[in-house]
């Protein structure tokens, strides 16, 4: 690194066009991060959900249909009970809180089996004792408690466009989730509870259960779906990370169009990157050439030109990261909090943003590089500054 | 004679511009003894910096041999060529060609860069430089603080830092006023009679021809006698 | 005295590599903005704007057509209520639908919510541009289907003479219809007696064509305050709009991400203006002896700046064009759940929209060189270093 010195000079040496091109490709770096994050977000359930090995039956026409009660019979029975145990009915309320934008995920579910199905919700035992008792009982993850301002022992009441009814539900106590914070975005409140302000019409939406191990998945699969198969309601049984993929299916083509963008924000700053450099390497085609003389090898001046292009770049990511990692990470904030609760830069996309300013910097210095590298000495000297 | 430090037999240079062959160099034998100082006169577009070129191993001639140093120049790949030019030549510009973003100790210490010497033992070498060329007192300023004169020495210093085989110099004084002109030769005589150290200068100027112990000629490509 | 603008054509041209660089820089961000525009405006098209100025659509309150449930007699109640038009037979212009959804494979291999409606008799009637392209509309009591354009292009089997099965029985697609790329496109219908049937549920939706905007008001207001019906009547294309949060955060997203594009192409542009005015001092110091005003040198250069953002936004306008205009995509309607095709516009307003940005960022890019040029003292230039 005995030339650092001089590489830094050098791209020092206009500071105006430096600071302008660190400035353009920062903001440019900012855009390719936060557009992934958003990608990574809505992806954030199916990461964590390869953690466990929980499995959803739902109705194979999809999730607007409901499944029958009678269906609860076979899965606690003997033959699914060798694979897979803790079952659990699971309605999806889809809800809001006095204005629609205030939606967040609200579900109604057997509050019995919850704390251990879903084990890493921590709901500490006074808690989980209220809600067997108040059947009206609602928990409440903290970050969403946090949001919208609310209390213990608070009565909220929450709209719905899937279910006629207005549950009026009662806060017996916040869970938190250290593991996944996102998961604290949640409420849940008693299926037994829905179940009569619906006229005790048993309408479940899924089945959750746990398998004992991931090798039994198949076997529940087998099992569940071969059992409704030519039933009226056949059913589709699904691991989490599954089920939560579908959301993203439905979403559309999201991954293509996060990588169009990120191509194009990659394109744009090595344009920019590689402007910079090229005016840098013609007013210093002199200079090079006495390098040259000095003895510095074709190879060394490819050296020192990319390693310009490759500070550019890198400086102009260090900085948007910096401030998003700040912003995102450290402060928390989103910019959209309705749709995203939580915007966290992930490793995948720091480890992305560090790749791009490389690959961006060293391409967009190549070719000036190598004309400067290529050049004759003769010519170099004969050149007038 | 074996030991000359520069040998140079029947060498010619072509140019090509477009479709035209433009000579430059016609028929050149040159021999330069170790601690010769030479002077090479001749009017504008002679071939003068071309010839030093050959030398320096900038260029390659199209006919002929180049010898630096007991060493054919020839064979040499540009990589090769590049690591003799570190050891064995020291060039002098005329308009000097310092880095300016460097300081004149961190211009002087580039050379040896290209070296695994310590910090240390280069620090200790472009002291000595320095101080041969008398501007110890200025290591830490930028070219464009110091006087043409002293740019020039400093641009001296960096050449001889290495300690090389040969000087080479191409109008070293071209750019200067008359009093840094006189420092810059008398300094270039001390470094050819003190260190006994060979040197080819380009030059206009009879008076830098002066200071040397030999002048030739160069007119129209080809050496003439004086 | 102004400059003549060919001064500042031939310099263009003679810097032309720096100068192509920072047009394809403007231009790609122009297709960004864009195409991010283009999909939020293109998922809008495609709710607002369906459905009849006169129509109401009956629902249970805050349930969408998916969710909703409406009886016979509560059906006929509203079809007898005064102020709806009567068509040429004296019938009233009301009918009595379903939407039911389904899971059903896409083309891309996913599969998604497709939705189903049972339409009857004055189903056709009661919406504007609709059109057969292919076959007949369903007979009843025969599993016959008519799909959309929409749907037909997003998932498989769907083509007339398919027989897809769904929802537990084989059904035969008989037509296919346009509708001018309103949300209907994105459904399949089928005769509503077949639908009841196969989901088993009521009707879910009323839709009435009031005679006129105070009819409208007053058929609103009857139903809404009818505490026996429980229901509650809105404009029918007002129903439409308020699914629209999609493209609303599309657009908003768009934006944001538009915005900080250009900030950086705007520095990617004075860049080059910079570099642009360094190497000319000595030309503007010249201009200046020969009289050329500090404003109208100043002028010139940002004159030639904005003409490079209008050539990078007329470049990045037509490739948006080419290529992008006419892409059929789909998403979920966040509120039913079911796939929404839609299709990218790029209108020739979209594309003027871009074009002037990328003029806006050129010519203020160009702001500060140009004040610099301005600036240029004459002796210092032409002193030459």
């Amino acid at each position: 690194m005995k030339f650092l010195r001089l590489i830094v000079r050098n791209a020092l040496r206009n500071k105006l066009r430096t600071g302008l091109t660190v400035g353009g490709t920062a903001f440019l770096m900012f855009v390719l991060l936060f557009i992934r994050t958003a990608l990574t977000e809505m992806e954030a359930w199916e990461g964590e959900a390869a953690k466990h090995d929980r499995i959803a039956i739902q109705h194979s026409s999809g999730l607007a249909n409901p499944l029958p009660i009678e269906l609860e019979n076979f899965l606690r029975g003997d033959e699914v009970s060798k694979h897979g145990y803790q079952l659990q009915k699971m309605n999806w309320f889809g809800g809001w809180w006095q204005d629609p934008r205030n939606w967040f995920a609200n579900l109604a579910v057997d509050h019995p089996i919850h704390r251990e199905l879903w084990n890493e919700q921590k709901i500490p035992d006074d808690v989980q004792a209220r809600w067997a008792e108040v059947k009206s009982g609602a928990i409440v993850g903290k970050a969403l408690a946090d949001k919208f301002g609310w209390k213990v022992n608070q009565k909220i009441s929450l709209l719905s466009n899937l279910y006629p009814c207005v549950p009026e539900l009662d806060i017996v106590g916040l869970f938190t989730v250290p593991s996944d914070i996102r998961q604290e975005q949640q409420l849940y409140f008693r299926w037994d509870y829905l179940d009569e302000l619906m006229g005790g019409r048993k309408i479940v939406g899924t089945y959750w259960m746990n398998a004992r191990s991931s090798a039994d998945i198949p076997k529940l699969k087998e099992i569940i779906d071969g059992h409704t198969k030519n039933s009226s309601d056949p059913t589709e049984t699904v691991t989490e990370k599954e089920f939560a993929a579908q959301f993203m299916a439905m979403m559309g083509n999201i991954k293509f169009f996060v990588y169009f963008i990120v191509v194009g924000v990659l394109a744009i700053m090595t344009l920019m990157t590689a402007n910079t450099v090229a005016m840098s390497a013609r007013e210093r085609v002199t200079e090079i050439a006495v390098l040259r003389t000095l003895g510095f090898t074709k190879g060394r001046i490819l050296y020192l030109v990319m390693a310009e292009g490759l500070l550019l770049s890198l400086v102009g990511m260090v900085i948007p990261l910096g401030g998003a990692l700040l912003l995102f990470n450290v402060w928390k904030l989103s910019p959209n909090p309705q749709w995203f609760p939580f915007f966290f830069i992930a490793p995948g996309t720091i480890a992305l943003a560090v790749g791009a300013a490389l690959a961006s910097g060293l391409l967009a210095a190549v070719v000036p590089a190598t004309m400067s590298a290529r050049r004759k000495i003769v010519d170099g000297l004969r050149q007038v500054v | 004679m074996s030991d000359a430090v520069v040998r140079i037999q029947g060498v010619a240079k072509v140019y090509q511009r477009d479709s035209q062959a433009v000579p430059v160099l016609e028929n050149i034998d040159l021999e330069v003894a170790p601690g010769e100082s030479v002077a090479m006169m001749g009017p504008s577009g002679s071939g003068k910096t071309t010839l030093l070129n050959l030398i320096a191993g900038i260029d390659r001639p199209t006919r002929g041999s180049v010898e630096v140093a007991g060493r054919a120049l020839a064979g040499m790949s540009e990589r090769e060529l590049a690591k003799f030019r570190a050891r064995h030549i020291g060039f002098i510009f005329q308009l000097y060609n310092l880095i300016p973003v460097l300081t004149a100790f961190e211009n002087v210490e580039l050379p040896l860069l290209l070296t695994s010497l310590s910090k240390a033992d280069r620090r200790k070498h472009v002291m000595t430089a320095l101080d041969v060329v008398g501007l110890t007192d200025r290591v830490a300023h930028y070219p464009r603080q110091l006087s043409g004169g002293q740019e020039q020495r400093v641009a001296i210093a960096r050449a001889i830092v290495t300690d090389p085989t040969i000087l080479l110099a191409d109008e070293p004084t071209g750019d200067l006023d008359k009093r840094s002109e006189e420092e810059v030769l008398i300094l270039l005589k001390r470094l050819n009679r003190e260190f006994k150290k060979a040197i080819v200068m380009v030059t206009h100027d009879p008076k830098a021809a002066a200071m040397a112990s030999r002048t030739v000629h160069l007119e129209k490509g080809e050496l003439v006698p004086a | 005295m102004a400059l003549p603008l060919k001064y500042n054509g031939r310099s263009l041209w003679v810097r032309s590599i720096s100068t192509i660089m920072t047009i394809l820089c403007i231009a790609g961000v122009t297709i960004i903005l864009i195409w991010m525009i283009a999909m939020g405006t293109g998922l809008e098209k495609t709710l607002v704007g369906t459905g009849h100025p006169l129509n109401l659509i009956v629902l249970r309150p805050r349930q969408t057509e998916t969710t909703s449930m409406i009886d016979r007699s509560q059906a006929a109640d509203i079809a007898a209520l005064e102020g709806i038009q009567k068509d040429t037979k004296g019938d009233p212009l009301a009918s009595f639908e379903l939407v039911a959804v389904a899971g059903h494979l896409m083309v891309n291999g996913k599969k998604s919510n497709l939705a189903l409606r049972g339409i009857g008799p004055k189903s056709l009637e009661l919406r504007d541009g609709l059109k057969l392209t292919d076959g007949r509309w369903p007979n009843p009591g025969l599993g016959e289907l008519a799909a959309g354009k929409g749907a037909q292009g997003r998932f498989t089997n769907l083509k007339v003479g398919d027989r897809p099965f769904i929802r537990g029985r084989q059904w035969s697609v008989v037509g296919s219809f346009e509708a001018g790329g309103q949300a209907y496109e994105s459904e399949v219908w089928g005769d509503i007696d077949d639908l009841k049937t196969q989901f088993k549920r009521e009707y879910s939706t009323v839709i009435v064509r009031a005679r006129d905007a105070a009819s409208m008001d007053r058929i609103a207001r009857l139903i809404g305050d009818d505490k026996r019906l429980q229901l509650e009547a809105k404009p029918h294309a007002e129903y439409y709009k308020s699914q629209n949060q999609s493209a609303e955060m599309m657009k908003g997203l768009g934006g944001m991400v538009g915005f900080v594009m250009a900030i950086g192409a705007l520095f990617g542009a004075a860049n080059m203006m910079y570099a642009a005015v360094a190497s000319r001092k000595r030309e503007i110091a010249t201009l200046r002896v020969l009289g050329f005003g500090r404003l109208a040198i100043g002028f010139s250069f940002v004159l030639e700046s904005a003409f490079v953002g209008l050539c990078g936004g007329i470049l990045g306008a037509i490739v948006a064009r080419i290529f992008i205009d006419g892409i059929t995509s789909g998403t979920a309607n966040w509120v039913t759940f079911t796939d929404l095709a839609f299709h990218f516009r790029v209108t020739p307003g979209l594309m003027a929209q871009g074009i002037f940005t990328a003029v806006f960022v050129g010519a203020v890019g160009g702001l500060l060189p140009a004040w610099r040029a301005s600036r240029t003292t004459i002796a210092h230039a032409l002193r030459g270093m």
